[in-house]
């Protein structure tokens, strides 16, 4: 378990330290949010309608851009040789980074999904709804990420490529989260069927996601 | 406990590193890995340490009674690349690989390195001597019992390439196992030198 | 003249005054938040929303001039690369930050008895927001490599360049018809507020200048405490190399 801890509380140290990328992250999804607005101006009709579609963008944007970093400080220095090497516990190692990595990035963008919300003119009963459900799905949104940041690991422009690669993977969350709260999709989803079906795409992406990753980053290790 | 390395070849770029290479590896013997830039040292001891794949050949471990076993998780490698990190301290580096490898930090090491008195600084900032010190640190310290060390001295001042090089003497005569690759003259008891 | 701003000088004279500053500051802060909140009347309008202006407004001025002080200081750091500009123009940039926050915050607050919104993507209120992302952008900028005089000159550059979202903001009510009231204060055929509200605010606004040149003074001596720290650290790395 220290051996766990000791890499969670590394990574956000260092994340905390050099605070630029946790800022640039949270700085990347708000000028995504008030591009839209201002393309459309002040239409307050339109706005709550596309808000959650606009919100699930950014989010899943933000993410792909920011997770190219995930392995590649410890690729370039080294550390993940040693790392490799602990080879029963490497995707462990592997789960504890993208923790780390969900609390630095992930976890302030959500919070602060209810004041984009707000922004956006979207109804207040389903602030806490889109909310709720983007957190569910973030693990989900940041395993799959992971394992386009293992691909693109040492490539440059990593991160328009991790884009391409992944986002094809998001369509059934983003189909299924976003109908989850578009109160003009009658029928096929209620809220709670859309809450267990990204709930199980969560489990199974954490589930699955280290081993790929492990996989990936032993191949790529030379 | 013995390491055994049969028949590996390596080829990089349609050129053979290393041909019908087989050595074994055993206590109270170390190997000394000698050979000019681009003859393959760091990558046998990267296709060793499992980071790298052989073209073909073999590499396996067995134990005192013959029986093959899995050694991968006793060796550590130190390599060109130094394995720190720059935005941490000294000390929260050293720290780190305490809780990472369950040991206690060994406070005399630090002294003798000339690194108690800048624990609270950047790594960023320290010369590369210093850099290549605390890197080094991480293998005396996880005590594993198979090293593999790509040029331990480069950049390390004459005091503390001793120091390196006492405690190398003592892991051999702990009875454990070693590979050292080097430019310099490096000189230790019962010796075997490879020429790559 | 500027030649003679150095840090030495700066210590010297900046120790002395800083603590008479905050007084001053505090003290302009009482008068003006009861002169503000007690004293002056009501809107009849607005009625008691109407006094979240003696912050909102203050705060915009400052966002605003901060901003305009950082760009002065960035033309003179490239044109004579003085360290104290240099280090003017980085403390400056978080306290208009939070200031820029500030607005934002309290104008939401205001629409929403208002306009019935938090927010609205309008002219005004938009060009603001991006203030705030400049303001982010310069510092992050600012932080991006080491403390070095190029990453400085280089984050310089961006604050001018980002000076033209300055006019926008304040010209915006006058060229866009939007929500947002137009200026009352700042105007070529004088104010066209009343006296009552008047004093209060502009009291508020000398509150906000001096607060912002007692934070000012506060990090920039903080600032060369750290590059001591810097240049102690290095030394005594150099000390163990020899």
């Amino acid at each position: 378990m220290g051996t766990y801890l000791a890499i969670i509380k590394r990574d956000l140290v260092i994340s905390y330290k050099d605070g630029d990328h946790i800022a640039m992250g949270f700085g990347f999804f708000l000028v995504i949010i008030s591009l839209l607005p201002i393309g459309i101006g002040s239409d307050i009709d339109i706005l709550p309608k596309v808000g959650p579609v606009l919100l699930w963008i950014a989010f899943l944007l933000t993410t792909l851009f920011t997770i190219s970093r995930l392995f590649k400080d410890d690729h370039v220095d080294g550390t993940m040789d040693f790392m490799i090497m602990d080879s029963a516990i490497f995707e462990i190692i592997i789960i504890c980074k993208v923790f780390a990595y969900w609390i630095s990035i992930t976890l302030p963008l959500i919070i602060v999904i209810p004041i984009m919300s707000i922004l956006l003119n979207i109804s207040m009963d389903l602030i806490l709804p889109i909310t709720f459900i983007i957190f569910i799905s973030s693990p989900a949104f940041v395993f799959i990420a992971a394992v386009g940041s293992a691909l693109t690991l040492g490539m440059e422009r990593s991160g328009i490529l991790i884009t391409i690669l992944i986002l094809p993977l998001y369509i059934p969350l983003i189909i299924v989260g976003i109908s989850a709260t578009n109160i003009n999709v009658i029928g096929i989803n209620s809220y709670s069927v859309s809450v267990m079906l990204i709930s199980g795409f969560s489990m199974l992406s954490i589930a699955l996601a280290p081993f790929l990753i492990s996989l990936i980053l032993r191949t790529n290790s030379y | 406990m013995k390491l055994i390395i049969d028949n590996l070849h390596l080829e990089r770029g349609g050129k053979f590193l290393f041909k019908d290479l087989s050595f074994c590896l055993e206590s109270y013997k170390p190997i000394i890995v000698m050979g000019s830039n681009g003859s393959g040292k760091t990558s046998l001891l990267r296709c060793i340490s499992g980071l790298l794949h052989s073209t073909s050949g073999e590499i396996y471990s067995i134990n005192e009674k013959g029986e093959k076993i899995e050694y991968l998780h006793q060796c550590n490698y130190s390599g060109h690349k130094l394995a720190i990190k720059n935005e941490l301290t000294v000390q929260e580096n050293i720290i780190f690989w305490s809780r990472y490898y369950k040991k206690e930090i060994n406070k005399d090491l630090l002294i003798k390195f000339k690194l108690d008195s800048l624990s609270d600084i950047s790594v960023g900032l320290l010369s590369f001597g210093q850099m290549k010190k605390l890197s080094l640190i991480r293998i005396f310290l996880a005590e594993k019992s198979i090293w593999l060390l790509d040029e331990p001295m480069v950049g390390l001042d004459r005091e503390s390439q001793e120091v390196v090089k006492k405690l190398i003497e003592k892991h051999i005569d702990l009875g454990k196992l070693i590979i050292i690759t080097t430019h310099t003259d490096l000189k230790f008891d019962n010796q075997i030198l490879l020429s790559l | 003249m500027i030649s003679l701003i150095n840090p030495t000088n700066f210590n010297k004279l900046s120790e002395k005054i800083i603590q008479f500053i905050g007084l001053f500051s505090l003290a302009l802060f009482i008068v003006g938040i009861y002169w503000g909140l007690v004293i002056a009347p009501i809107d009849y309008q607005q009625g008691e929303m109407v006094k979240i202006m003696y912050i909102h407004v203050p705060s915009a001025w400052m966002a605003l001039l901060i901003y305009s002080f950082i760009t002065l200081m960035s033309i003179i750091t490239i044109i004579f690369r003085n360290p104290i500009t240099v280090i003017a123009a980085k403390s400056a940039a978080p306290i208009g930050l939070i200031f820029t926050l500030s607005v934002l915050l309290t104008g939401a607050i205001w629409g929403r008895p208002m306009w019935g919104v938090w927010w609205v993507w309008d002219a005004r209120l938009t060009s603001v927001m991006f203030l705030f992302f400049i303001y982010i952008g310069y510092i992050l900028l600012l932080r991006s490599q080491n403390t070095s005089m190029k990453s400085e000159k280089i984050a310089a550059i961006y604050a001018i360049i980002g000076f033209i979202n300055i006019p926008i903001i304040k010209f915006s009510v006058d060229w866009w018809n939007t929500l947002h009231q137009p200026a009352s204060i700042l105007k070529i055929d004088g104010p066209s507020i009343h006296s009552s509200m008047l004093y209060p605010l502009i009291i508020m606004f000398f509150a906000f200048s001096i607060l912002f040149l007692y934070l000012l003074l506060l990090s920039m001596r903080i600032e060369l405490i750290k590059n001591k720290i810097r240049a102690i650290n290095q030394r005594r790395i150099n000390d163990i190399n020899n």
